[in-house]
């Protein structure tokens, strides 16, 4: 008929048309991705965790930028008490002292665990107000939104959920959670257990007050350690950068070490800059 | 905390705002009507000025007793731990005042007027839940002599405490 396209006239204007569509549509994420808020990734190594308390500190209370930081185990044995945390109650002390192993307080609140070479311990710091206002500066919602990221890659190890204050896989903890909330900012932080020893957590006693899910199981029956699950250390790490990365709100920029340490460097030459985690023992 | 959310929402599906019976105020003869509003099942105390942060403030002369909200004690959960200032400290409005601690969180809490700390609730360090049960009563955090008296007027009252509670604005 006149007037009506040949066929492969109609296929080049419908390939130049789906064209121009997805061009808009990537422009338009492109877009925004642009104007999502940053989150700085850092990522160590190895350090001592009362360093990489006092930087987590500094990055929370003197900066007002976002925040992961993923140390992939420290240096030296320690035990962490939070911020009300009474040695005496929650550790045996003379034990500890006697194997070198230092008492540290932190900042944040929660209860008491020992950290080694085996932990991975996560940090996420937010300025809450500004970049994630539909998430309330709350404990609980805190965690279920930390839950809701690290839910796509944890649920490869099993049936992970927010238990109680715990990350868990089926019933058993995986993950302690602790938190400072600061105005319109907030810090949290996961310390997960890919592996540990015995004699180290027998230096913790029974605390006082016990989640109800524990139902007086044992420590060894109530924990789980990552490494029984799968041995890929490098996945579990990486997949946790990852999930925060996925997660839609934030664009990750990675940082590198002594970037984030610079911070803390100038934090210390404050005047009067005081720390709240200190060593104890 | 199940059961209050639970009667959270059945009250917001009704539409459903009642008034407590009247309890007086620890520190006036004045009486204080405590209402509840249906965000989170919280009081509210009528008379009592509250921060955007969910401290409130409780006025008798040129003395204001201050805690946090029953509000903020329940999105908070179980109290710990309470970290005060001194007495005769000089705080500033806006500026953090101490700490409290409930199961996994450290929550910085902010002086809602500037003044100087003439006493602090020394019962908290022992029984520390007081925040949570008696927030507005027994679980009062330090009473602060007022250098501005105008800083407490600044504060929201109960109405627009609870409107601001309610739209999820903090």
């Amino acid at each position: 008929m006149r007037g009506f396209s040949s066929s492969s006239s109609v296929y080049a204007c419908i390939v130049a048309q789906t064209k121009l569509f997805f061009e808009g549509v990537s422009r338009q994420y492109g877009t925004a991705r642009s104007l999502a808020p940053t989150m700085n990734i850092v990522r160590m190594r190895g350090h001592d965790v009362e360093t990489q308390l006092h930087l987590e500190e500094a990055l929370f209370r003197t900066t007002g930028s976002n925040w992961l930081v993923v140390n992939d185990g420290v240096a030296v044995p320690s035990i962490v008490l939070g911020i009300s945390g009474k040695p005496e109650v929650m550790a045996h002390v003379d034990d500890a002292t006697r194997m070198g192993v230092p008492l540290i307080k932190r900042f944040t609140g929660g209860g008491t665990v020992v950290v080694d070479k085996d932990t991975v311990m996560m940090s996420i710091i937010v300025h809450g107000e500004r970049d994630l206002p539909g998430v309330e500066r709350f404990p609980r919602q805190i965690m279920e939104w930390c839950a809701g990221f690290l839910s796509g890659h944890m649920s490869a190890y099993g049936d992970f959920a927010l238990r109680e204050n715990d990350f868990v896989i089926g019933d058993r903890k995986i993950g302690g959670n602790a938190q400072a909330i600061s105005g319109g900012r907030w810090l949290h932080h996961t310390s997960f257990l890919f592996d540990y020893r015995d004699e180290l957590m027998g230096l913790l006693k029974t605390p006082p007050k016990a989640p109800q899910y524990r139902s007086n199981r044992s420590h060894g029956e109530f924990v789980t350690r990552v490494c029984d699950i799968s041995a890929d250390r490098e996945g579990f790490v990486t997949g946790i950068i990852e999930s925060v990365e996925r997660q839609g709100v934030f664009k990750g920029l990675h940082i590198s070490e002594e970037e984030a340490m610079d911070v803390l460097e100038k934090a210390k030459r404050r005047t009067g800059a005081v720390f709240g985690t200190k060593r104890l023992v | 905390m199940a059961l209050r959310k639970l009667a959270s929402e059945a009250a917001t599906g009704l539409g459903v705002r009642w008034a407590a019976a009247p309890v007086a105020s620890s520190s006036s003869t004045k009486t204080a009507i405590a209402s509840v509003f249906s965000r989170g099942f919280a009081t509210v105390m009528d008379g009592f000025k509250y921060a955007k942060s969910h401290e409130y403030v409780n006025m008798d002369g040129d003395v204001a007793t201050i805690g946090i909200s029953d509000f903020a004690q329940s999105e908070l959960g179980d109290v710990v731990y309470v970290e005060l200032p001194e007495v005769g400290s000089e705080l500033t409005k806006g500026e953090t005042f101490g700490v409290v601690e409930s199961v996994k969180a450290a929550s910085d809490v902010y002086a809602p007027v500037s003044g100087e700390v003439v006493e602090v609730n020394e019962s908290l360090s022992d029984d520390p839940s007081k925040v949570n049960s008696e927030p507005f009563e027994g679980g009062w955090m330090m009473k602060v002599k007022v250098s501005d008296a105008s800083d407490a007027d600044a504060l929201l009252d109960a109405k627009a405490y609870e409107a601001h509670c309610e739209s999820g604005g903090h």
